[in-house]
């Protein structure tokens, strides 16, 4: 009894009714996490991602707000994660801020944000076929090295 | 070594590892009815400077479930944390040497079996830990079709992570599970508590004063918000907060629907039964708001027409929800 056509329940995608043997089951497989909302999630994550891209190469931000705000952390979230607190992390998102951090400052970032220490200080920007080109953004703290698509 | 454990997929991690530890110990008791005695329903809404937005959450806060679980089943464990990780890897290693699962609280950001788009910080996730193989652990993740298995470095890691909700090596195992536990009390404790948490507790964001106060400010979200991309992303989230966060639909509603039609067919309470079906009207409507506001997100659409129709909505479930909770605080 699931997946009514209507009335109450119509949008019902999970209810548990007993098999054979009296055991309650799933009568669907329920579907948790990402089922009918979540790709609207993903596609403004992938927007996300391509504007703070940009912003990265622009100097205006630093790979912290860029994996921070892709994960959708706050601040204050992130410092308490790293240990750091929410004014080192400020700090941090801004390009001289950026300069002064340590590499261990920078390792518990990695941690939290799970990739790689090299990732704070380059990004591979394979959005778009271009010529494998590495560039260094004005503030010099991160270099963006554009690659070709399929090569 | 791996003990035999009966894995099954569960709309909600806690309720779903709860009543997957607890059948392994020969109680089977269903998830939604898990979620019932837990007294997991609930709402929220919430404005601290800790979250990056105003947040609505649908459920009690994470534990609260597996701990009322527990109690009112007169189920006999230990819930234990941790500040030596070393210490908690060796407790776990040896519940698992007498072929004991245990219940363990994690960040599901380092569930590396998950698929990516899974993997968000979230401090308060749960699991059944069933073996060790070497390095590898046996997962039994209630999200996840199939056991899994993950390197004990990332388990740990999980398991000690700082922030909000941090897990501290939160582990549980029972010790003893009564043959005939008393089903008909704990249901009943578990509306009341859940009834309390809906109509009683005098903090406005709490309950259905949370619901009306969800309603009142949505048609304030676009000068919270301050830019068109923050709110569409909000509004999406109500959406996916509802749907789609192991909710099982419509923020619990639908689950908590199925603990009150099963309650009612233990209890031989026919009231229950018809608050069942009410229940589950409100998460169609509850449902509809999630579809309004997703299309809100996704249109941009953010006139004042709009939001005012979705507070219109969400105030009526206020309404809704009031009177069913009323009802079923007389029906127990």
């Amino acid at each position: 009894m699931a997946n009514q056509d209507d009335g109450p329940g119509k949008y019902m995608c999970l209810q548990y009714v007993p098999d054979g043997a009296g055991a309650p089951r799933a009568s669907v497989v329920p579907q948790p996490m990402k089922t009918e909302f979540g790709h609207l999630y993903d596609e403004r994550l992938a927007a996300l991602w391509r504007r703070n891209t940009e912003r990265l190469a622009g100097g205006e931000i630093t790979t912290v707000t860029l994996y921070r705000e892709q994960l959708d952390m706050t601040d204050v979230e992130l410092g308490m994660r790293t240990g750091l607190g929410k004014r080192a992390v400020r700090k941090h998102e801004t390009p001289a801020g950026f300069m002064k951090a340590t590499i261990g400052d920078l390792q518990s970032y990695a941690k939290v944000f799970g990739v790689p220490l090299a990732a704070m200080f380059c990004l591979i920007d394979d959005s778009a076929a271009q010529a494998i080109a590495i560039e260094e953004s004005p503030s010099g703290a991160v270099s963006i090295i554009k690659s070709a698509k399929g090569k | 070594m791996a003990i035999q454990f009966d894995h099954r997929i569960a709309a909600h991690c806690e309720t779903g590892t709860v009543s997957g530890i607890l059948r392994h110990y020969g109680l089977d008791i269903s998830e939604p009815m898990s979620f019932g005695i837990g007294g997991g329903i609930f709402f929220g809404y919430f404005s601290s400077k800790r979250f990056s937005f105003h947040k609505i959450v649908s459920r009690s806060q994470p534990g609260k479930i597996l701990s009322n679980v527990v109690k009112r089943l007169g189920v006999k464990g230990y819930s234990t944390t941790f500040r030596n990780p070393e210490k908690s890897t060796a407790a776990l290693d040896a519940l698992l040497n007498e072929g004991k699962p245990a219940t363990l609280q994690v960040d599901m950001f380092h569930m590396d079996y998950m698929p990516q788009h899974m993997r968000i910080h979230f401090n308060a996730h749960f699991i059944n830990v069933f073996g060790r193989e070497g390095e590898v652990y046996h997962v039994s993740d209630a999200y996840v079709p199939n056991p899994s298995v993950i390197p004990g470095k990332h388990l740990e890691a999980a398991r000690f992570v700082r922030g909000d909700l941090a897990p501290k090596g939160f582990m549980f195992h029972p010790v003893s599970v009564p043959r005939d536990p008393p089903m008909a009390k704990a249901i009943k404790a578990g509306i009341r508590s859940a009834c309390f948490n809906m109509l009683k507790i005098p903090i406005v964001p709490f309950g259905v004063r949370g619901i009306r106060k969800f309603a009142d400010m949505i048609v304030r979200w676009p000068e919270i918000a301050g830019s068109e991309d923050r709110l569409a992303h909000e509004t999406i989230m109500i959406g996916v907060t509802l749907e789609d966060m192991g909710t099982g639909g419509a923020g619990f509603r639908f689950m908590y629907a199925t603990f009150l039609s099963e309650a009612a067919a233990l209890l031989g309470n026919g009231e229950l039964g018809r608050i069942s079906e009410q229940m589950r009207e409100n998460g169609d409507r509850w449902r509809e708001i999630s579809l309004l506001a997703a299309r809100t997100g996704k249109e941009r659409d953010f006139g004042k027409g709009r939001l005012t129709e979705l507070s219109d909505l969400i105030r009526r479930r206020a309404d809704a929800e009031e009177t069913i909770f009323r009802s079923l605080l007389k029906a127990v």
